[in-house]
């Protein structure tokens, strides 16, 4: 009974001092909870406004230089490239008339009308006047209405998109006269002229 | 005895504060580590030239004739 009571008495005295351990040592669990996040939070304020703005300054400079040699790379590649061209082009520049007489770099006029004089005379073929359309800043047209006789006609569309001027011919028409015993057709002949306008001169 | 759960939500907060700045600040590093190749490499300055002439349109040109008046 004695016993009984002393131990009761000691519980009662001790259990206070338990709880306060208790106590202690969630405080301390909490504390080290908040010095964690204290300590994360305080890192990524410092990767914010410290080791931010550096990486992304030092990242821009990597990239600039790294950009910088592959420019350097291509232009030094071009450079090579222009220098074979202009020997290349040295070697053929006497030449270069036939390019100039072929795909001119202004409309030249009379040089176009005299090739389609020339060809329609060659095969007796006639017309009166001839006007000339501009198209856009490369080509202009023309059209060449008249009769003639079948075989003239289609030899002068050949030897037209055989001369040295460059010329399309997208569609002609070919139609019978009234007069048919006159053994005439009518020729309908659009024709497309092109040149090669410097991008200097535009 | 009601747990205090203020504590543990501190930590998950600042731990999804750090990979949030971590990973924002390595996004924006490799941007401006790849933008500036990117544009290079779109620009027209770089388009190469091909140095080949084709010789053989001028023999072509020369046969064809050029009748003038």
């Amino acid at each position: 009974m004695i016993f009984n009571l002393n131990t009761s008495k000691i519980s009662s005295q001790i259990n206070p001092l338990f709880v306060y351990l208790q106590k202690q040592k969630e405080n301390q669990k909490v504390t080290k909870l908040v010095e964690i996040g204290a300590t994360f939070f305080l890192i990524s304020f410092f990767i914010f406004f410290a080791i931010k703005p550096t990486f992304l300054t030092i990242s821009s400079l990597l990239g600039d230089i790294k950009s910088k040699e592959i420019l350097s790379k291509e232009l030094k590649t071009k450079i090579n490239d222009v220098i074979i061209a202009q020997d290349l082009f040295s070697q053929v520049q006497e030449r270069y008339y036939l390019v100039e007489s072929s795909l001119p770099t202004n409309p030249r006029f009379s040089q176009a009308t005299s090739q389609i004089l020339s060809s329609s005379q060659n095969h007796q073929i006639f017309f009166n006047k001839i006007d000339f359309l501009m198209e856009d800043s490369n080509s202009f047209s023309t059209n060449i209405s008249t009769t003639s006789s079948y075989l003239p006609a289609i030899s002068l569309v050949s030897e037209l998109l055989q001369s040295r001027r460059l010329m399309a011919i997208d569609n002609f028409t070919f139609s019978l006269s009234k007069n048919i015993q006159d053994q005439r057709i009518n020729i309908n002949l659009p024709l497309k002229i092109y040149y090669w306008q410097n991008d200097a001169e535009k | 005895m009601r747990k205090n759960k203020l504590p543990q939500f501190f930590v998950f907060l600042s731990v999804c504060t750090f990979l949030a700045i971590f990973f924002f600040v390595v996004q924006q590093s490799y941007n401006n580590l790849i933008r500036a190749t990117a544009e290079v490499q779109s620009s027209p300055l770089i388009r190469s030239v091909s140095p080949d002439l084709e010789i053989d349109v001028l023999d072509e040109i020369e046969k064809r004739q050029e009748i003038i008046q």
